[in-house]
């Protein structure tokens, strides 16, 4: 059974459609790539799935159960966790902070043993503090871990934006484009944190650089126009006569 | 059917408020937060007025220009000098701000003028009689001001450059810098608008009613209900919500005496429950 | 970490029992003269902390002076038509106006902040207004009067009309209990909770974070202890009327808490009632109309030039400028920051 299913999934803006008849299925372990030009309807489809936006037609499936039309944080809570193409963090917490509230799901003390400091609670505390360090330490940030988010660097930023979705513990991690604005050392870095977390995780990677995504991901499905137009691996998908038309005049060099 | 006066008296009260509601309106959309001073903008207009006319004995028109000039000289300053700068800190700081200065136009005006109702001397003498009603010269010449306003108000926002730009303002200030006003003054055009108006509505009810130092939280409550049944960022439902409350205010007040109060307070908490967008916003979800 | 709030709450703890204490022995040195004007300023001091969650769960309530009237025309009907006794009125009074502020937050605490300030604003006014017309039960404008309890304790029996000092130390019990309750919320992930939504309600919601739901419980919360604030406050009066908790007072309080710090759960609210709360009472008498001024020119003051509040120069004299105390510092910076920085 697949991780994640949708079937035929629209979403209009008024008379726009920015997403048509979406059909695809996510199996577990997956490492899948999401590319399209501007306004493909990328963003839209990862709105739509993490609950963000409902859909206008069709039906989510994820895990085997409905999903479309739940709230954001009932959907977060069964495993399915999403970055933000811009820097969405908190950004008056440092680094360390941001993680930790990024944990949330991983308590699983309830509201009345957190007020009265249950023992319990108390030591999930302590190891929330632990985990968060970890993450942190993983993705690099260690050093930053308590300087204000806003003040860290676009690159640290984005860093720390996968670090507090992951924090969440995910089964299903949407990564809206991590490298963007980063430089090539700092792309490196992170894409090979990312090939990591997909062993563990399945991944639906959306990335603007095309080159990045056909060289990590084994599958690439191609979105323009809020439609599918390719689903498989890269190098075919690469090739198909109206993935390149799609592309044709804009910088992406299909190669 | 109640007697022609408490119609009059709805004319009057209504037209109070489509001013100070579409002060209020435009106020809101410049500044992004509640206007919590607009009442007393207001108040501080009408004790103007009161010192115009009773104490310095100038005619009401000249009273009535110095209190619009006056306010809307102190709502800008009170924009651009206290909210504008903490707006980037969120919504918290600002609106705590305009709350405080509720308070120091209320204090500030009780130790100047202290706290006592000030009748303003009528501006005419004489009663009219139309066929069975009759009603003071002086309400007459009100609800004739009133009307006059309101009308060179719409031809001002409806058909001058400047009254579109306001109206683009009001429901979208980012928008309206597009219109070639450049955005500073723009922003100062509008609130000098919204202050007046809120003066001009104390011009109305100054010389019919009394002035003290408390006189702005009632009409500063109507004008909000009316907003809000109106519609954010919707002249036209000030206009509206402000004739319907003053309706609601005088004409039912005649049915349900006191109740009325609390008639409009539930309405209005309805509409936020149910309907948030009034009669003409648009609805602004948030978190 | 653990060992810095260890130290931290032996540092904070030593002097705060000796606060206690000293709050404890106050009646034996200060005359009824002065307990008047304490008493209010512990129970202001309460429905400032209220206000203080309530804001920094992100919202701005106009209507806290509703829900003390809530809580004190219940506890005060509870007492005269019901016969409940003395206490356990004051408590359902509170719980009374916690289940109100559940329905009425249910609604509208996924609104933005304009239209929560005005339902409350609306909501404190339709209290009032009920309150005048439902003569039959309220008394209108005449009001009720509050009957004064009397407690034998093993055969000394406390007149609560007679001693003040009874009130004084109900009033201080209750802030010790408050002040706990919203502590505990505070420093705990409740509070890392509340905090979150406050700053990116978005991000909170994709972390699994049910937004609405705390927002209420905050609400909810400080509201029922706001409302048992009233009901004591009403006893102390020993009248209730519909002018005792007016527009006005939501209006104070909401100074009240800026000035003392709206960054600080406990200590700020608290700060500026017991400053604020006496001084008022005391410019009242001096020159009508000093009072809304000073107060109104001071939350604008602070807000411009000391954000976090008068609280934060307390905390400056304690760390005596030093950036040492870690943990508490770095809390209460962030929380300022999170407050005012959005």
């Amino acid at each position: 059974m697949a991780l994640l299913e949708l079937k035929n999934v629209s979403k209009f803006f008024g008379s726009l459609a920015a997403l048509k008849d979406i059909n695809l299925e996510i199996n577990q372990g997956e490492l899948v790539g999401l590319v399209g030009p501007n306004g493909s309807g990328k963003t839209t489809l990862f709105n739509v799935i993490s609950g963000f936006y409902h859909p206008s037609e069709g039906e989510i499936f994820y895990d085997g159960k409905r999903i479309a039309g739940l709230r954001p944080d009932q959907i977060a809570s069964r495993g399915l966790i999403r970055t933000f193409q811009s820097n969405v963090l908190f950004k008056d917490a440092t680094a360390l902070e941001n993680v930790i509230r990024g944990c949330y799901l991983r308590t699983k003390a309830n509201s009345w043993q957190a007020f009265f400091g249950t023992r319990g609670y108390r030591k999930e505390e302590k190891e929330i503090v632990q985990r968060a360090e970890e993450m942190l330490d993983f993705f690099g940030l260690s050093e930053v871990r308590d300087v204000l988010a806003d003040e860290l660097p676009h690159g640290h930023q984005r860093s720390l934006g996968l670090a507090v979705a992951v924090a969440a513990n995910p089964k299903l991690l949407l990564i809206d484009e991590p490298v963007s604005g980063m430089s090539e050392e700092e792309s490196t870095v992170a894409v090979d944190h990312i090939r990591e977390l997909a062993n563990r995780i399945t991944v639906i990677l959306v990335e603007h650089h095309v080159k990045t995504v056909v060289a990590v991901c084994p599958r690439v499905i191609v979105l323009n126009f809020g439609h599918t137009l390719a689903d498989g691996k890269p190098e075919e998908v690469m090739s198909q006569k109206n993935v390149i038309e799609a592309y044709l005049g804009t910088e992406e060099v299909v190669k | 059917m109640p007697p022609a006066e408490v119609w009059l008296e709805g004319l009057i009260i209504g037209s109070t408020l489509v001013m100070m509601a579409s002060g209020l309106v435009l106020a809101i959309s410049i500044m992004g937060i509640l206007n919590w001073t607009h009442g007393q903008l207001y108040m501080f207009a009408g004790i103007i007025m009161w010192q115009v006319l009773a104490q310095w004995h100038i005619n009401y028109f000249v009273a009535l220009l110095a209190a619009i000039g006056i306010t809307a000289a102190i709502g800008v300053a009170i924009e651009r000098w206290l909210l504008r700068p903490l707006v980037p800190k969120g919504f918290i700081p600002p609106s705590v701000v305009a709350i405080g200065l509720i308070s120091v136009f209320e204090g500030g005006v009780i130790l100047t003028f202290g706290v006592a109702q000030r009748n303003v001397p009528s501006i005419m003498e004489g009663i009219i009689r139309i066929g069975q009603v009759s009603i003071t010269a002086e309400r007459l010449l009100i609800v004739c001001i009133a009307i006059g306003v309101m009308l060179g108000l719409y031809y001002f926002i409806n058909r001058t450059k400047i009254g579109l730009a306001i109206r683009a303002a009001a429901q979208e200030p980012t928008v309206s810098s597009l219109y070639g006003v450049a955005s500073g003054r723009l922003f100062t055009i509008v609130m000098a608008t919204a202050a007046g108006l809120a003066a001009v509505a104390a011009g109305l009810i100054a010389p019919v009613y009394f002035v003290d130092p408390y006189m702005g939280s009632r009409p500063f409550i109507l004008a909000l209900m009316a907003v809000v049944l109106g519609g954010m960022g919707s002249l036209r439902g000030a206009v509206v919500g402000g004739m319907i409350v003053g309706f609601i205010t005088t004409v039912g007040g005649y049915y349900i005496g006191t109740w009325y109060e609390l008639i409009t307070l539930l309405i209005i908490m309805a509409i936020i429950l149910f309907r948030p967008q009034g009669l003409f916003g648009h609805v602004e979800a948030r978190l | 970490m653990q060992t810095l709030q260890i130290r931290y709450r032996l540092k904070t703890s030593i002097p705060l029992l000796l606060v206690i204490i000293f709050a404890c022995c106050v009646p034996l040195f200060t005359g009824n003269q002065a307990l008047t004007l304490i008493i209010p300023a512990l129970l202001w001091g309460v429905a400032c902390m209220g206000l203080t969650l309530i804001a920094r769960a992100g919202q701005v309530s106009m209507g806290q002076a509703g829900f003390m009237a809530i809580g004190a025309y219940s506890a005060t009907l509870l007492a005269l038509r019901v016969d409940v006794p003395f206490g356990l009125n004051i408590l359902l009074g509170g719980i009374i106006s916690g289940i109100v502020a559940f329905l009425i937050g249910r609604a509208v605490l996924r609104l933005g902040g304009m239209y929560f300030a005005i339902v409350t604003l609306a909501f404190g006014e339709v209290v009032r207004v009920i309150a005048i017309n439902a003569r039959n039960i309220t008394n209108g404008v005449y009001g009720l009067t509050v009957p004064q309890p009397q407690i034998s304790i093993g055969g000394y029996v406390i007149a609560f009309a007679v001693t003040k000092a009874a009130y004084y130390y109900l009033s201080l019990g209750l802030v010790i209990i408050a002040a706990l309750i919203f502590w505990r919320l505070d420093v705990s992930r409740l509070g890392r909770v509340v905090r979150s939504i406050s700053s990116t309600p978005e991000l909170s919601q994709h972390l699994g974070i049910h937004v609405m739901k705390y927002r209420l419980i905050a609400f909810t919360v400080a509201c029922t202890l706001t409302g048992v604030a009233g009901g004591v406050y009403c006893h102390f009066l020993a009248f209730m009327g519909p002018t005792v908790f007016v527009l006005s007072h939501s209006i104070l309080i909401l100074i009240m808490s800026a000035v003392g710090g709206l960054g600080s759960a406990v200590a700020g609210p608290i700060l500026g009632a017991m400053i604020l709360s006496p001084l008022g009472d005391y410019l009242r008498t001096v020159l009508v109309g000093a009072r809304p001024l000073i107060f109104g020119g001071l939350v604008v003051i602070v807000m411009f030039f000391l954000p976090g509040g008068l609280v934060t120069i307390v905390d400056r004299i304690r760390s005596g400028g030093r950036r040492g105390t870690g943990a508490r510092n770095a809390g209460l910076k962030n929380a300022v920051r999170n407050l005012v920085s959005k």
